[in-house]
């Protein structure tokens, strides 16, 4: 990714053309096609989403998708951050299926830089085993709790605002600190340094990037991934912004390489949410929450472009200045949805 | 910095902008 850049403009469309084009047409054909299988016509301006309530352009989906992709891309986040709360707030889809909806974005946003991070070995699959294991977990988990106590939407917007509030914190401390992942950013290309196992003992393993070393407990991991995965999979986000703040403070884990694991992740714990607001609430008494499968695939289409572009510019783009700003929007969100929640406020959104 | 990297640093800011004008458009056509 970060070598990119000076790649000759040739080569990057023909890694568009061949690697990320593919990926975006497939999401938009089973949008179409998921949209007359779910409910015979396609949802858009004219006629509402049945599930969501609202009516809302194609374009501006897929749109959603693009931009937070790319902007959160940038400030290694996932796009649910922002994906979240501008479609309960602005396209005013608020009631519970919006997160199994998001939850097909964030499964399937990260796919194109879970094959990009194989093909070029930055990734490890003892650093992200039991972290993903403990999300199938909280996988399967978390929907009952989107299915009951925060069914209500001013619970549901209390909780999404203290995440919110929680990334917003992060993005500030990244700007205060002028970090930047520059050049130091796995998935360099290929002849990059990989991220390598380098003992397993018990129930420890200790990993290796670019000369450093980091011992983890996998009993940790599992339990880390499977906290995080109730909380994540209940709101409708991919668990990045809980699991990277652990490891960079417990395990002093660079955030150049939490990636390796938290992407991976995002993508196990996406599915089994999936999986569990489809089948096993249904299968278990509750009634099943499903998504807009066509306003997920319409998202992660613009999501998997926004996301490839962020990839490609990100060595020239001012990276505590970004922090700052999208710090700034995500507190002013949060602020307003916990404020709701305890003094409702006199307008709409 | 040539003119390619300076659009390239400016980009974010142009793509923020054009989604808080894309969302006042929706929710002036569409609340």
């Amino acid at each position: 990714m970060a070598q990119a850049p000076s790649a000759p403009r040739s080569s990057l469309l023909r890694e568009f053309a061949l690697q990320q084009a593919p990926l975006i047409l497939a999401a938009l054909a089973l949008g179409f096609v998921t949209a007359y299988l779910q409910h015979g016509f396609v949802p858009g301006a004219d006629r509402p989403y049945p599930l969501a309530g609202v009516r809302v352009p194609v374009w501006h989906v897929i749109w959603m998708g693009a931009w937070t992709g790319y902007t959160m891309a940038l400030v290694g986040q996932a796009a649910g951050i922002f994906a979240l709360p501008y479609s309960t707030s602005v396209l005013q889809f608020s009631n519970p299926h919006v997160t199994p909806s998001t939850l097909l974005l964030t499964f399937l946003n990260p796919i194109g830089a879970l094959l990009g991070f194989r093909r070029t070995g930055q990734w490890n699959l003892h650093f992200a085993g039991w972290l993903c294991a403990g999300g199938v977990l909280g996988g399967l988990i978390g929907p009952f709790l989107r299915a009951g106590l925060l069914a209500d939407v001013d619970v549901f917007r209390l909780l999404l605002g203290l995440a919110l509030a929680f990334v917003s914190v992060q993005l500030a401390q990244k700007a205060l600190s002028g970090f930047a992942a520059g050049e130091k950013a796995p998935g360099g290309g290929v002849g990059a340094p990989r991220i390598v196992t380098l003992a397993r003992e018990r129930a420890r393993i200790t990993i290796g990037y670019r000369g450093g070393q980091w011992t983890l407990h996998q009993g940790v991991l599992f339990a880390l991934g499977a906290t995080v995965g109730v909380i994540s999979s209940a709101l409708g986000l991919g668990g990045a912004f809980l699991i990277v703040p652990f490891l960079v403070v417990v395990y002093k884990v660079p955030l150049y390489v939490v990636p390796a694991a938290t992407i991976p992740y995002a993508v196990a714990l996406s599915a089994t949410g999936l999986l569990t607001y489809c089948l096993l609430l249904p299968l278990l008494g509750a009634a099943p929450l499903a998504p807009e499968w066509a306003w997920g695939f319409f998202a992660a289409a613009g999501g998997i472009f926004g996301s490839w572009v962020a990839a490609k510019t990100q060595l020239h783009v001012p990276e505590p200045l970004l922090n700052a700003m999208l710090g700034a929007v995500l507190a002013a969100v949060a602020i307003l949805y916990v404020t709701n929640f305890f003094f409702p406020l006199p307008f709409r959104f | 910095m040539n003119d390619e990297h300076k659009l390239l640093a400016y980009l974010p800011l142009m793509v923020l902008a054009a989604a808080a004008l894309v969302a006042v458009f929706h929710i002036l056509t569409f609340w």
